[in-house]
This record gives C-alpha cells, sequence and structure tokens, in this order.
C-alpha cells in the first residue's frame, strides 16, 4: 500500500468529504509521508481559496440598483398577490357588461322574451306587499323590473368570478423556475 | 488529518439546514417584494450581492461592465421575482440568472468561455515572479494566498466559477450543477480538474523559487 499513492481525485474527495474508503485512506495517510505531504498541499490550497475577500462594489451600488428598477412592476400583482379584490379592474368589467346589456335591451328589445319567460315559469313579484311599492317607484322610472333584476343579477355573478380568478391566480402552479 | 475534510463537510450541512430553516423567510420576503415593498428588494440586493458579483466578477474580463452587469442582475431579479416559485433555494435562482447573465454577455462580446480547458497542457509560466522569495518558508499562507489568487485569475471562466460556487458561496455539487446547467458528475470532473491545476501551479511557483 505504500507504494501506491493516493491520486489528486482521491485527495480532494477526501478533503470534500465524498470520499467512500476514508478509514482505509486515512489507515494509508499514517505510513505514507508523500501523501501526507500532498493532502498538506490541498489543505493549505482550499484555505488560501476560502480566505479571498468578496469583490468590491462601489458604495451606491444598491442605491443605483434601485433608480433602475421600473415604477410599478408589481402593482397589479400586489393586488391579487394579497388575495385582494381588484375593484378597479372589476367595475371596468362590470361597467362594459352592463353598457353591453343596455345595448342588448335598446337594439334587441329582450324584454318581450324575458317577460314571457317570467309569465310561464316565475311567480308575480307584484305579490309581496313591499316588493310592489318598491316596484312601483322602479315602474315610476320607465324602467323594466326584470332588466333591472337581472343586471343587478349580472354584478353579483361577475363579482363572484372574478373573486374566484383573483383566488386562482395567486394560486397557480410555477410556469418556470429558470429565467 | 481527520479534522479537515470532518469541517468541511459539517459546514457544508450546517449551511443546508440553515438554507431550509431560511426557506420560510425567504418566502416572505418574496411576498413583500412581489406585494410592492421595494425596501424588502434593497434587503435582498444587499443580501445577494455577494453572490452576483462573485459570479460576475469571475466570469467578466476586469472593467467597467462588470458592476453594470450585476445591477442588470438584479433589475432582472426584480422583474422575474413573481414567476419564482420556490422549487429552489433562492440563492441557486438568482446565481442561475447571474450565470446566464454572464453567458449573454460573453456571447455578445465574443468572448470565451470553455477557452483553455486543456491549459495544463501548456508549459506553465509562473504569474508574479517575486524577488522576496523565501525558499525557508515556502508554505506561508499570506504568500500562497496572493500565488493562489493570481493564479485563479488565468484559469479558465468555467473553472474560476467553480471554484468560486463551491468554496467562496458553500454551494454543494448539485446546486452548481443547477446554476451552471451542467451533470453532478462534470461538477465535480471540473472542479477537481481546476484545483489540481492550482495546486501544480503553486508547487512549481515554490520549486521556481528554490531554485
Amino acid at each position: 500500500m505504500n507504494e501506491i499513492h493516493l491520486t489528486d481525485d482521491q485527495l480532494q474527495a477526501y478533503l470534500d468529504g465524498t470520499l467512500a474508503e476514508t478509514d482505509a485512506v486515512e489507515v494509508h495517510f499514517a505510513s505514507c509521508p508523500h501523501c501526507r505531504q500532498a493532502l498538506e498541499v490541498y489543505r493549505q490550497l482550499y484555505a488560501a481559496i476560502e480566505e479571498e475577500a468578496a469583490p468590491e462594489l462601489s458604495p451606491d451600488f444598491v442605491d443605483r440598483v434601485m433608480t433602475r428598477l421600473p415604477e410599478s412592476e408589481f402593482t397589479a400583482d400586489a393586488e391579487v398577490f394579497a388575495g385582494g379584490f381588484r375593484l378597479r379592474d372589476s367595475l371596468a368589467f362590470i361597467v362594459a357588461i352592463m353598457a353591453a346589456i343596455a345595448a342588448a335591451v335598446y337594439f334587441l328589445n329582450p324584454v318581450t322574451l324575458f317577460r314571457s319567460v317570467e309569465d310561464v315559469s316565475a311567480p308575480s313579484l307584484a305579490d309581496n306587499t313591499y316588493l310592489s311599492a318598491f316596484l312601483k317607484d322602479l315602474s315610476g322610472l320607465h324602467l323594466d323590473v326584470s332588466i333591472v333584476l337581472f343586471t343587478i343579477l349580472t354584478f353579483l355573478g361577475i363579482a363572484l368570478i372574478d373573486r374566484i380568478l383573483a383566488h386562482r391566480r395567486r394560486h397557480r402552479k410555477p410556469i418556470s423556475y429558470l429565467v | 488529518m481527520q479534522e479537515f475534510p470532518k469541517k468541511v463537510q459539517l459546514r457544508r450541512e450546517i449551511t443546508v439546514i440553515y438554507s431550509k430553516v431560511g426557506m420560510a423567510d425567504q418566502r416572505q420576503l418574496v411576498e413583500r417584494i412581489v406585494a410592492g415593498d421595494k425596501n424588502s428588494f434593497r434587503a435582498l440586493v444587499k443580501d445577494y450581492q455577494r453572490l452576483v458579483s462573485h459570479i460576475v466578477f469571475r466570469m467578466i474580463p476586469p472593467g467597467p461592465d462588470r458592476e453594470d452587469l450585476c445591477q442588470e442582475v438584479f433589475v432582472k431579479v426584480y422583474q422575474n421575482l413573481r414567476n419564482f416559485r420556490f422549487d429552489a433555494k433562492l440563492s441557486t435562482w438568482i446565481a442561475r440568472i447571474t450565470y446566464n447573465s454572464c453567458l449573454n454577455f460573453l456571447d455578445k462580446k465574443h468572448l470565451p468561455l470553455y477557452d483553455d480547458l486543456v491549459e495544463e497542457d501548456r508549459p506553465f509560466e509562473p504569474a508574479a515572479p517575486d524577488d522576496s522569495a523565501r525558499p525557508d518558508r515556502a508554505y506561508e499562507s499570506s504568500r500562497t494566498g496572493e500565488i493562489v489568487r493570481n493564479e485563479i485569475s488565468r484559469l479558465p471562466a468555467v473553472y474560476k466559477t467553480l471554484i468560486t460556487l463551491y468554496h467562496l458561496e458553500q454551494m454543494s455539487y448539485t446546486e452548481i450543477g443547477r446554476i451552471m446547467n451542467m451533470p453532478e458528475g462534470t461538477v465535480k470532473s471540473y472542479l477537481f480538474r481546476a484545483r489540481k491545476m492550482l495546486k501544480g501551479r503553486l508547487q512549481a511557483v515554490y520549486r521556481g523559487e528554490r531554485s
């Protein structure tokens, strides 16, 4: 064994703690001055490498990084990431839907269709005393009750869908790990 | 003789344990940054500027481009932090961005990365002949440190980066492989080869001083 010396790879693996047969190697070191010397050289090399100081950056390096950052990178994400309800975007979407409904009412006159459905399936809303007063007020505004109720339900449905989508966006699966 | 390898392995195990414990803190930090907290990002820059500068300064030749590239790396980190899903350590992710940025820079400037990987075949010339050589104190640590630093600077960029990530950033072969997109076996092989080159050069310098 004394005539067979450890290779550089074995010496490095021993120092890295990845050599399997460390016991046999240590027995060899005890009887082989050549390998002890070689190991000592590597030990000093490792120590010299690890003593090196980190590169010096400008004192204002961090400040300069901060000034280079884009302004509103995370504003929209912040609201979603925090699980918040994106009111601004939701309102815009709701207004758009209501405008579409109003346009449909104006051009396609779905009132007749809706009323026919209501006549067939739904009980009359005017039977309720409190509601009838409310409906009377509404009718004074020349608004069709079914359109108003339909719009309110649409508003609530859109708000619910938006909240669900915001929640799913926050917990979506990773797209990529590496840039 | 038993102490040194066990100390190295113990240090890496402690680093792994600390990393696992620190993942929760990292997650909170990232969440605060994504929520718009720029002070948290400032803290991230301070925490990781050493890692980024280590890689950039090893891979990019000296010049003003180095610090500019370090800044660009952190801007990229900021812009892409929303895509980070904690399937690796934050340091590994940032190091990977840094390494890729350096590769892109070297490619743009038509500078080599894998050049001179067989440099051990070249005749060796000592980096810095020293008139104050003291052969009787050949392994004095400060002298060794100076020689090692000079010789590291002359290694190919890949070897320099491997040595930096392993010895100065205490990263494992697996992490280094993820950063540099290399199999673990290749990381180990290149690292061993780089250190063998350094050892040979160190011994040659001292042989030259004695002669």
